[in-house]
């Protein structure tokens, strides 16, 4: 595998492991397509990222940080446990929160501070990496109004807590 | 961050190009408790693909240092975790301890018929070589050739914790089930 110099440098400063080094190598030949180191490196940190967040539940402020958390929870549904949810579900209180105030549109009713029909649609709605709290706002703004003004889920509804 | 100059951020930037990837990095390096730096974080990345593709089988080499590589993985998760019983496993690290046999035994001396059953007794290091299993052999006596437990080489299973960072340092297994987790919070084993 021809890897180019300069990433080659960055490598051998970036991870001084000789034996992580060959690791890395290793999975990029393995990786189907060749998509070669920068992509090894991007899915070894996204899944990183997905394991620690399912498992240690970390506190999030930035929004990207709450998005991409969103993002990871959303592929594991399904199979959450009453912990994770109530950290999907505390995630997307916070990023409600930050999007309220970018909304020209009514978010409707509240309870502990929180728009029911806002959470609703962020519950709902696809979220993408790239989104950030002000695209969500003009997505939301974009919506036919009547279409969330219902109730969330009960498991969300549940941990929209003042804390 | 264990190294913070210049030099080694702008290889970070190389090395992760995108902006999301790395504050998803430099979020992991800082704000989960027991990693200690970007560098560690990375290195526990790139484990942790290696070991879910040894895992998954996609990894099939016979290059020394990978043959090693996958069977500290193997026993990585083999001792105490879920995957103590997994027959599937056991055979697959059946057949990666016979290619180690046949790296090991032209360094052994004497040569000895026992050799395949201890290989497949002793628990792998990500350290190991062949070189340093044969001088383990070597150096052993009769009676403990037939240990039924050999456990680690001690003379490199001290080494290794020079290898990495403060969180393997503290004993701690890249296994997600050996991880401590905070108070009131759940424990979810994900390899990948």
């Amino acid at each position: 595998m021809l890897v180019d110099l300069n990433l080659q440098n960055a490598i051998e400063t970036g991870l001084q492991d000789y034996l992580t080094r060959r690791k890395l190598y290793f999975h990029a030949g393995l990786t189907p397509g060749k998509p070669g180191v920068g992509d090894a490196f991007k899915t070894a940190v996204n899944s990183q990222f997905e394991s620690d967040i399912l498992l240690l539940l970390p506190e999030a402020q930035d929004e990207w940080c709450m998005i991409s958390q969103i993002i990871v929870f959303r592929k594991h549904l399904d199979s959450l446990s009453a912990a994770q949810r109530k950290h999907y579900a505390f995630l997307l209180k916070g990023l409600a929160c930050l999007i309220e105030p970018r909304c020209h549109r009514s978010v409707g009713d509240k309870v502990n501070g929180v728009s029911l029909g806002l959470l609703n649609w962020l519950n709902l709605t696809s979220i993408n990496e790239k989104d950030t709290a002000e695209i969500l706002a003009l997505n939301w703004d974009m919506e036919i109004p009547h279409m969330y003004n219902q109730v969330p889920n009960q498991w969300i509804l549940h941990d929209v807590s003042p804390n | 961050m264990k190294v913070q100059d210049s030099v080694y951020n702008q290889s970070l930037s190389d090395l992760v190009p995108s902006d999301g990837d790395r504050k998803k990095l430099e979020f992991l390096a800082d704000k989960t408790p027991y990693r200690s730096g970007i560098e560690n974080t990375l290195h526990d990345a790139i484990d942790a693909l290696f070991i879910e593709a040894a895992l998954e089988e996609s990894v099939n080499s016979d290059e020394p240092w990978c043959v090693l590589a996958i069977l500290s993985s193997i026993d990585g998760v083999m001792i105490g975790g879920p995957f103590a019983s997994d027959a599937a496993l056991y055979d697959r690290r059946a057949s990666f301890v016979k290619k180690v046999s046949r790296m090991v035994e032209p360094l052994c001396e004497p040569r000895n018929p026992d050799l395949l059953d201890w290989l497949a007794r002793i628990t792998y290091l990500p350290n190991y070589t062949p070189e340093s299993i044969a001088a383990w052999w070597n150096r052993i006596s009769p009676e403990q050739k037939c240990d039924l437990c050999p456990g680690t080489d001690p003379a490199l299973s001290e080494d290794i914790h020079d290898l990495f960072g403060l969180y393997r340092t503290e004993g701690a297994s890249p296994l997600k089930e050996n991880i401590s987790v905070p108070a009131g919070k759940d424990l979810v084993l994900s390899l990948s």
